[in-house]
């Protein structure tokens, strides 16, 4: 079996473009096919460097999209092709290889994923709902922080009055 | 009887809210009418007429600063005998005593609102979670099949198996 040899035949990555991240994040808050296709590229190759036909297979996707994918990946400098040269015949295989900035952003990308709130349409108008509320009790003298409390305590209350050994009365009279 | 947010602690994951939300069954306008005129004085603003037709009237407690939802019609909530043996009385005070929806109700409400939030599901999760063995599951899945809501139910129970 030949033994791989990883040569860099690419030009130096451009700078990365970090506005165009936050922008995306803003503007795309309920994900970015485009980030997620990326994040899942690096995924496949930052274990095992691998040719763009075994990417195709990897992935399941068409050959044009990941082409498509990999010249942007790598302006961005999240990827590198380095020449894979055998003792084979033929032209040399050029293998994909995740850069440190691309490791790097799969870490990142990893970790949001992790930490994503997830809210749709209605948990928006309940948040702008609960801080006029809190509002109205400014208006009023009323600290919210302090009926924060109280609501805390009677929520415990509550709870605490409620055990294994005490359960909750049920009805009996219907 | 009293459903949403206030319900929780003692079904699932404790998460206080601002309002209060009751539940009632009025079955005519005279004591609809009668029943708002003694929130009047005790200095309750209610900027709509009531009527029986109304799914929510809206209260402003002045005293305390407190909104209150008076629903008529709650979102996967059926006013019968089998809802009303599954009420259970909550201390709210040392002297206050208030019946609050049973679980299974309490988790079909949730799933079957017009405006259901992903907290509301994840309310359910945590009844799911710690009633486990408490719901009475024919009962809940035939209330989730009649609003409709037994696949999403399902989706969840899933998830609160792995929570």
């Amino acid at each position: 079996m030949a033994i791989p040899l990883l040569v860099r035949v690419q030009i130096p990555p451009r700078p990365l473009k970090t506005d165009r991240f936050l922008r995306e994040e803003v503007y795309f808050p309920f994900g970015n096919k485009m980030l997620d296709d990326e994040a899942a590229i690096l995924k496949a190759v930052s274990s095992n460097p691998c040719g763009v036909r075994e990417l195709v297979e990897k992935l399941h996707w068409k050959t044009e999209r990941v082409v498509l994918l990999l010249k942007t990946m790598e302006k961005e400098g999240f990827i590198e092709f380095h020449e894979n040269i055998t003792l084979n015949r033929g032209r040399p295989k050029k293998l994909v290889v995740a850069t440190t900035l691309g490791d790097e952003f799969l870490e990142t990308f990893e970790k949001c994923q992790r930490k994503a709130i997830q809210i749709n349409y209605n948990d928006v108008k309940s948040a702008v709902y609960q801080a006029n509320l809190a509002k109205k009790l400014e208006e009023y003298h009323i600290s919210p922080f302090k009926r924060f409390w109280e609501l805390n305590s009677i929520a415990f209350k509550i709870r605490n009055s409620i055990t294994v050994e005490n359960p909750a009365k049920t009805s009996p009279d219907f | 009887m009293l459903i949403g947010g206030l319900v929780l602690p003692p079904y699932g994951q404790i998460r206080t809210t601002q309002d209060i939300d009751i539940a009632i069954t009025i079955k005519n306008m005279e004591t609809l009418r009668h029943a708002f005129e003694e929130l009047r004085k005790k200095n309750f603003e209610i900027p709509t007429t009531p009527n029986l037709e109304a799914a929510c009237i809206y209260l402003f407690d002045r005293e305390n600063v407190v909104d209150v939802e008076i629903w008529q019609r709650p979102d996967g909530v059926t006013f019968d005998k089998q809802l009303l043996q599954k009420r259970t009385r909550l201390p709210l005070a040392e002297d206050l005593l208030a019946w609050a929806i049973g679980p299974e109700d309490f988790i079909i409400n949730k799933l079957a609102r017009k405006d259901r939030r992903v907290q509301d599901e994840a309310d359910v999760v945590s009844v799911l979670v710690r009633q486990k063995d408490r719901l009475d599951e024919n009962y809940l899945v035939r209330r989730a099949k009649e609003f409709e809501v037994l696949g999403l139910l399902e989706t969840l129970k899933k998830k609160a198996q792995t929570t």
